[in-house]
């Protein structure tokens, strides 16, 4: 009887949950991982959460995200190669197969998310302080409002595509909750972009080093607000960027894209995405971030023949005047006189990248661009800026400012930056411009397809296919 | 606890009432051959019982009266006498083996059990039927014998893993394994254990050897399979292995040698057929002057001149097997041992590869007293298996497809470099295109070899406190370890030199252990009340701890391919452990009433480390009954019914087949991020809610016996509805997260088993048996929650998840016909209309893996001392998907062709199978190379001579110094009926995770076929 009742006093231990709780309890051992629920406790915990959310924004922001748009317009030459994914998106006809863009797609999601994650949670950490707080949540919110604008662009019909915006955006993701999230509107996600800048502008420090400050959050208004077609703000906002006497135009065209220099960052990079390459006794820390232009375009020694070039619509413009600086130092002709002549882009020759995301170079055109959409530059106020770029670009000053004058000076300035697309979609959304390499500018195979794996929640309602006719 | 002491209390009172007037019943139980036999069961009907010692001895105290004693062994009938007791007595019995399996005893989970007392649905087979194939993994004899239970033997590679599932696939992404479960310890079998690197998954059931098994049972339904809780879902085998039955020491020896060669043979195009066709398609797609061949490795000339390389014949041979199985048993005083030695050493058909084992087994039972007994089961095995690339890999896969007849194996003559320097001798391996273009080459410069270390050992302590208590402890370790190493010898790869140009070899080594440890400490009371109410009740407790270590590297040797030696490694190997463990408590009633109406309940609790805090534990519960219809009296009006009994369960069971802290969200910290800062960031979504993935399994069963059991068999339905699958989903890509395993969805599996053994002749010299099982699956994945199916893509074998359809649903662009006019493929768009493009939105549901109906029909005559056998196996239904196919009969590209491709456009007005021939995929509508379509899928039904076997057994009076002597004659997958125009229509090819192992059996991609094999084996017993 005794031996029955040990007996079963062990069985029962064994049901007993409270000793089962330690002998069930296996972890996965690897220094560097730490429990979910422990790795955010404290401020320092948070700044390094927030510089993975930079770590991750640079990733894509190097120029990855970038090269899709200006491969749909009509800077880039065919990508040759039948099976390759520009080659895909040059011909409008993506799939969401087509699995590196949406590495891009996935990276700004993975930024937002970080993002998220501090919002909700820095101002109850250890050490918190009210600076610390209000540095880091606003830091968060510009990051977000970068990827939700880069994502927005990209996967769905611009902002007066139609008249109320109500057509369907991307997923808004402004929680870490992880719930599935089906699109909204164009309207709701340009209202959660302005509305994060907005508090980014009034709660970022005016120095915070590398990182994002209050001018990069007015430079990055100044451009939403362009993409909206809202002039007077976007005036306004890239008015204040010049005003402010932060950042002067760098005069050597050739030093505006160019190796990292122990963070002697060009004078007029407002938010930049920068490469290190510095050595201390005990590290050599090499860290390239302008790959996405770099890997694509880089076209000296031993870069032949790199994947993308310029279009020969963009090389005649770039050239057309031969006193143009920008036309002689970013581009070069091979195998000129044969039937297989191309044209190579030497403006990103360089290893260590740094790759502006906000310049002044761009709030000069913003500017000038409003200034003739709101008054014709009645004050001459964008004249005097093309002027300047123009000054630097070794060409002589205009006399008046038509928007074709500004339009031309920005397609040469932002050559392969990403922006192509978007300036003309904007004329084509105010009616200016049909078509785009032939083709109208709002057909289908203009915006992205969702990859796949967003398309995982169910009801989710991908881009139409069909490319562009 | 209250119940415990209640029954105590009883058993006592009993026990005292019966010594008061206590007689000696005793005797010896013989077996057929006169042979005393140990351990058989004695029961009192009215409460009481022995069991004989290893002399076949028992002795029971009875009080004054007539008693039913009833004797029962496994394997033999079981009988009762009736013995009137009026002072000591002796009753000596002798058992005949049992003609009818429902009195034969069978394993269950804790315990064994007359066939006729379940509830459950078990299907027993015996050595003989695990035997009579030679095969070095016993799962593969299984094929064809149980009903439900499909088992696809693993590819022609020599150690590949087979695939056996019972009554359908119930899960996606988890496990679709049954437990394994020796000698009552959950033994490790993973698959994937070595993913499947060179185009194969190793077999780790392949270390048990198959002579060293008693029985091997199969559960089932809910009622067998719930006491294994949240790991039986996927049904559980049970093996037994051998003891010491005979007082006498046997020995056995047997020994079979065989030769194999493949099933079928790939057509591919020989050089001039070859140069022939990648011509027309050069002129077709509008190119003059001479044809340019694949990567311009030689010129059309010198493929013109050159006289062609067979490759599939330069990969393959005929394959010699050879096993010797050695044993010695016997029952001694105070116990019994089995021991066991093997070796075997099978050769495949493919040239460098073969499975070796070597194999020791240890048995003991020994009574320390009179009611406590010692068991150990002990085993010791090595298998040594030489490698070679396969598949996608490279070898016969390459002789298949890249390996062009236009290739020679050997430089002809010295090659020269533009500036006159040589860079290969005449007679060096031609390695134009790396040695993936070489399979020759390929093999001869590399040395790989797994060798697989494994021990399975259990210590049981049975202490057997009263005449109704028996406690029983057990405690057990399986450990195995696994090398993989290959060494590339100096010009496998040519541009890995030193700095002095000469060339280098590299060395990899892939290694894993795994620990497998476990206890479980159980007490079973059996007890009946009164004549008609008999009760066994289990009660229980178990724990296991698995431990994965792996450890990999390479190294570098100029001089040596010795991996071992000290030396420098290159990486830093990379080091990995994976723990989990489960915690178990369970218990089972039995109750009969009058060996008529049977019932059956039990619970276990399972709690596994595997799972989120807040789903730790499950409760499995299942209940089950039985009736015993032919018990009755009105059955006596039908008196050709000897046998019908009626049994129905309903239960819960689990799969946790998952990898370990796929629960557990964690982050990463690293230095030097982005501006030289360090970061943090999380890597996995925490799943706190990560449970059980649970089957509710209903089932309905009749067992028949006609004609004294002439005829009889089983017929049973059941439907298994599974939630909360276990499913690694691909996050939405706006969470931020890549995926994850989660709860999604249900599927459910039905179906209809029906199982027949007829003893169609019995005479004095001849008899003839058959036996036939056919089942039917049906299943059906009913919902993936608020997933798609994009969530839970197939991998890479383009089988897709889609609610409504069977797991394994092929999603295809539809083929139409090739155009006649202009030789253009012809596809359907997704609402059926006709189109020149392919486009992958166009897919839709166009087939399934999975076959409607599976069986086995063996016939057994028996003349005198002859005894001839045959099985054929069918499965009926069921679609296969030749995906290499789509690159040997499409476009024209570096792969070699298959002869079908003849049947193609040449003309306008021809009606063709095939399109016009073209090098460029947009000839056919296309972006890529890999065209898939159902063109490339084929009716998978086939029936197969799995083996045919003919023993001759030596009369016993033209033996002398031996007890009994065999020989025979057995030959494996000799014809195999099919339309499939691919290799071998039995398909498990290698597979990247469990979720392409449930969804895409029957999907080829250069998977070797099957071997047939002719062997001669002799058994002697002395």
């Amino acid at each position: 009887m005794k031996k029955i009742a040990a007996f079963l006093a062990i069985a029962a231990l064994a049901i007993g949950t409270s000793s089962c709780e330690k002998i069930l309890d296996f972890q996965a051992n690897t220094d560097s991982q730490i429990p979910a629920d422990s790795a955010i406790l404290t401020i320092s915990d948070a700044q390094e959460l927030l510089v993975s959310v930079y770590d991750v924004a640079a990733n894509t922001y190097g120029g990855w995200m970038q090269n899709i748009p200006e491969v749909m317009a009509d800077n880039v030459a065919d990508p040759l190669g039948l099976n390759g994914e520009y080659a895909q998106i040059w011909r409008w006809t993506s799939s969401f197969f087509n699995g590196s863009f949406g590495g891009q797609y996935r990276d700004a999601y993975i930024a937002i998310y970080r993002a998220n994650t501090l919002l909700e949670e820095v101002a109850d950490l250890e050490g918190a302080t009210p600076d610390a707080v209000q540095r880091i949540s606003a830091e968060a919110k510009f990051i977000r409002a970068i990827s939700h604008f880069h994502v927005v662009r990209i996967w769905a019909m611009p902002y007066g595509y139609t008249s109320d915006n109500s057509h369907l955006g991307i997923p808004l993701k402004i929680s870490a909750d992880q719930t599935p999230q089906m699109r909204a509107t164009v309207a709701d996600v340009y209202a959660s972009i302005i509305q994060d800048l907005l508090d980014a502008e009034a709660d970022l420090p005016a120095e915070n080093g590398i990182f994002a400050n209050q001018m990069a959050a007015k430079a990055m208004l100044a451009k939403v607000y362009l993409e909206m077609g809202e002039f007077v703000d976007a005036k306004a906002k890239a008015g204040e960027v010049i005003n402010s006497g932060n950042y002067m135009l760098e005069q050597d065209l050739t030093k505006r894209f160019s190796d990292h220099q122990n963070d002697n960052l060009p004078a007029e990079f407002i938010f930049t995405l920068v490469s290190t390459n510095e050595s201390t006794a005990t590290d050599t820390i090499v860290d390239e971030r302008g790959t996405g232009y770099v890997w694509h375009y880089r076209s000296d020694d031993p870069n032949a023949n790199p994947a993308l070039k310029s279009s020969q619509d963009m090389y005649v413009a770039a050239t057309s005047d031969t006193s143009d600086l920008r036309g002689q130092l970013w581009y070069e002709a091979r195998n000129v006189g044969s039937p297989d002549e191309f044209y190579v882009v030497s403006k990103f020759n360089s290893s260590f990248l740094d790759a502006p995301l906000l310049h002044l170079t761009e709030m000069y055109l913003i500017y000038a661009e409003c200034n003739v959409r709101l008054n014709g530059d009645s004050d001459d106020s964008g004249l005097a800026l093309i002027n300047a770029l123009r000054q630097r670009a070794g060409l002589t000053d205009l006399s008046s400012l038509t928007l074709n004058d500004v339009m031309r000076e920005r397609r040469l300035e932002m050559a392969f930056e990403g922006d192509r697309l978007f300036q003309l979609k904007r004329q084509g959304v105010q009616g200016e411009i049909q078509k785009i390499r032939g083709v109208d500018w709002d057909c289908p195979g203009m915006i992205l397809q969702f990859p796949n794996f967003e398309g995982t929640a169910q009801g989710f309602v991908y881009n139409e296919e069909g490319g562009c006719n | 606890m209250k119940i415990v002491s209640r029954f105590l209390t009883i058993c006592l009172a009993v026990l005292s009432g019966s010594v008061a007037l206590a007689q000696q019943v005793s005797g010896t139980v013989f077996d057929e051959y006169n042979e005393p036999l140990p351990s058989v069961a004695i029961t009192v009907e009215n409460g009481g019982g022995t069991m004989t010692d290893f002399n076949g001895q028992y002795n029971l105290s009875l009080g004054n009266g007539t008693y039913n004693i009833t004797y029962s062994f496994v394997g033999y009938e079981s009988a009762t006498k009736s013995v009137n007791v009026n002072g000591n007595k002796v009753v000596n019995v002798t058992l005949k083996p049992s003609k009818t399996q429902l009195d034969e005893v069978v394993v269950v989970g804790y315990g064994v059990a007359r066939k006729r007392d379940l509830t459950g649905s078990v299907v027993s087979l015996k050595t003989k039927e695990l035997t009579d194939i030679p095969t070095p993994s016993f799962e593969n004899a299984i094929q064809g014998k149980a009903a439900g239970v499909q088992v696809i033997t693993g590819s022609g590679i020599a150690g590949s893993g087979s695939m056996v599932r019972v009554r359908g696939v119930a899960s996606i992404s988890a496990g679709g394994d049954p437990l394994y479960v020796v000698d009552g310890i959950p033994i490790t079998q993973d698959y994937f254990l070595n993913g499947n690197r060179g185009g194969f998954n190793t077999n780790p059931l392949a270390t048990i050897n198959p002579n060293d098994i008693e029985s091997v049972e199969i559960l089932k339904d809910a009622a067998a399979t719930g006491i294994y809780g949240s790991r039986g879902s996927n049904g559980v085998v049970l093996i037994t292995t051998k003891r010491g039955k005979s007082n006498k020491l046997t020995y056995n020896f047997s020994s079979r040698i065989g030769a194999s060669g493949p099933t079928a043979l790939p057509n591919m195009m020989n050089k001039d057929e070859y140069l022939q066709m990648y011509e027309e398609a050069w002129v077709n797609d509008g190119n003059v002057g001479v044809p340019q061949l694949p990567g311009n490795r030689v010129s059309w000339a010198e493929a013109q001149a050159f006289e062609g390389t067979d490759w599939v014949q330069e990969t393959i041979r005929t394959g010699i097997k050879q096993g010797y199985d050695f044993s010695a048993s016997k029952g001694f005083n105070g116990g019994n041992f089995y021991a066991g030695l093997s070796y075997s050493d099978n050769h495949s058909y493919l040239q460098g590869n073969s499975y070796e084992r070597i194999s020791g087994r240890f048995n003991v039972d020994y009574n320390l007293a009179s009611n406590l007994k010692l068991g150990l089961s002990t085993s010791i095995s090595r298998g040594v298996n030489n490698r070679i690339d396969a598949a996608w890999s490279g070898g016969f896969g390459e002789a298949m497809s890249r390996a062009l007849p236009i290739y020679p194996i050997y430089y002809a003559e010295d090659e020269y470099d533009d500036n006159g320097n040589v860079v290969a001798r005449a007679g060096d391996y031609w390695l134009k295109g790396g040695v993936s273009l070489n399979p020759v080459a390929q093999r001869d410069l590399k040395d790989w070899t797994a060798i697989e270390d494994r021990t399975i050992n259990n210590l049981t302590l049975d202490y057997k406190l009263s005449d109704a208590w028996t406690l029983r402890g057990q405690g057990a370790f399986d450990y195995m370890y696994f090398e993989d190493h290959i060494w590339e010898k100096p010009g496998y790869d040519p541009t890995y030199k030193d700095s002095e140009g000469n060339l280098l070899g590299r060395a990899n080594m892939y290694t894993y252990n795994v620990s497998n440890a476990s206890g479980n400490a159980t007490a079973n009371y059996i007890k009946d009340l009164g004549e008609d109410h008999h009760f066994n009740w289990l009660i229980g407790s178990e724990y296991q701890y698995n431990r994965i270590i792996r450890w990999d590297g390479y190294y570098d040797s100029e001089a040596t391919g010795q991996i071992r030696e000290t030396g420098q490694w290159v990486n830093d190997p990379r080091s990995y452990m994976e723990e989990y463990a489960f915690a178990s408590a369970f218990t089972r009633l039995n109750y009969n009433y009058q060996g008529k109406y049977y019932a059956e309940a039990l619970i276990r609790r399972d709690g596994s480390s595997k799972f989120g805090p807040n789903n730790k534990y499950g409760n499995f519960p299942a209940a089950s009954v039985g009736w015993i219809i032919s018990e009755e009296d009105f059955m006596a009006n039908l008196p050709h019914v000897n046998y019908l009994k009626l049994k129905t369960s309903v239960g819960k069971n689990g799969n946790s087949a998952i990898p370990s802290y796929q629960w557990f969200g964690y982050y990463n910290v690293a230095n030097n991020g982005y501006a030289g800062q360090t970061y943090r960031y999380p890597v996995i979504r925490e799943n706190a809610n990560l449970r059980w993935e649970t089957s509710t399994t209903y089932d309905v069963g009749l067992e028949y016996g006609f004609f004294q059991d002439r005829i009889s068999g089983e017929l049973a339905w059941y439907r298994k509805e599974t939630n909360d699958m276990l499913l690694n989903v691909t996050l939405q890509g706006s969470t931020g997260f890549g995926s994850w395993w989660d709860n999604v969805g249900s599927v459910y599996n039905t179906g209809v088993e029906f199982a027949i053994k007829s003893r169609n002749i019995v005479t004095d010299n001849f008899t003839w048996t058959t036996d036939f099982n056919v089942a039917r699956n049906y299943n059906e994945i009913t919902s993936i929650g608020n997933y798609s199916p994009d969530a839970v893509s197939g991998g890479t074998n383009d089988t897709r998840v889609v609610v409504g359809m069977p797991i394994g649903t092929n999603y295809l662009v539809r083929f139409s016909h090739v155009d006649p006019t202009n030789g253009l493929p012809v596809y359907l768009t997704k609402d059926g209309e006709e189109t020149y493009t392919w486009d992958l939105q166009d897919r839709v549901a166009v087939g399934n893996v999975m076959p409607d109906a599976i069986g086995g029909l063996t016939n057994t005559f028996n003349y005198k001392n002859l005894e001839f056998s045959f099985l054929w196996v069918f499965t009926i239904g069921g679609d296969i998907y030749d995906s290499s196919s789509k690159r040997q009969m499409g476009v024209v590209t570096d792969w070699n062709m298959r002869t079908d491709l003849f049947d193609r456009w040449q003309q306008p007005g021809d009606q063709a199978t095939y399109p016009r021939l073209s090098r460029d995929y947009r000839t056919y509508g296309a972006n890529t190379e890999w065209i898939n379509t159902n063109l490339w899928l084929h009716d998978g039904t086939y029936a197969r001579l799995r083996n045919v076997k003919l023993t001759y057994r030596v009369p016993k009076e033209k033996l002398k110094s031996v007890k009994g002597m065999s020989i025979n004659v057995t030959g494996t997958n000799l014809i195999t009926l099919t339309e499939f125009i691919g290799l071998d229509p039995e398909i498990a090819r290698d597979f990247e995770n469990a979720t392409d192992r449930n969804m895409s059996p029957n999907i080829t991609y250069l998977t070797p076929p099957q071997e047939k094999t002719f062997n001669v084996g002799v058994n002697i017993n002395f």
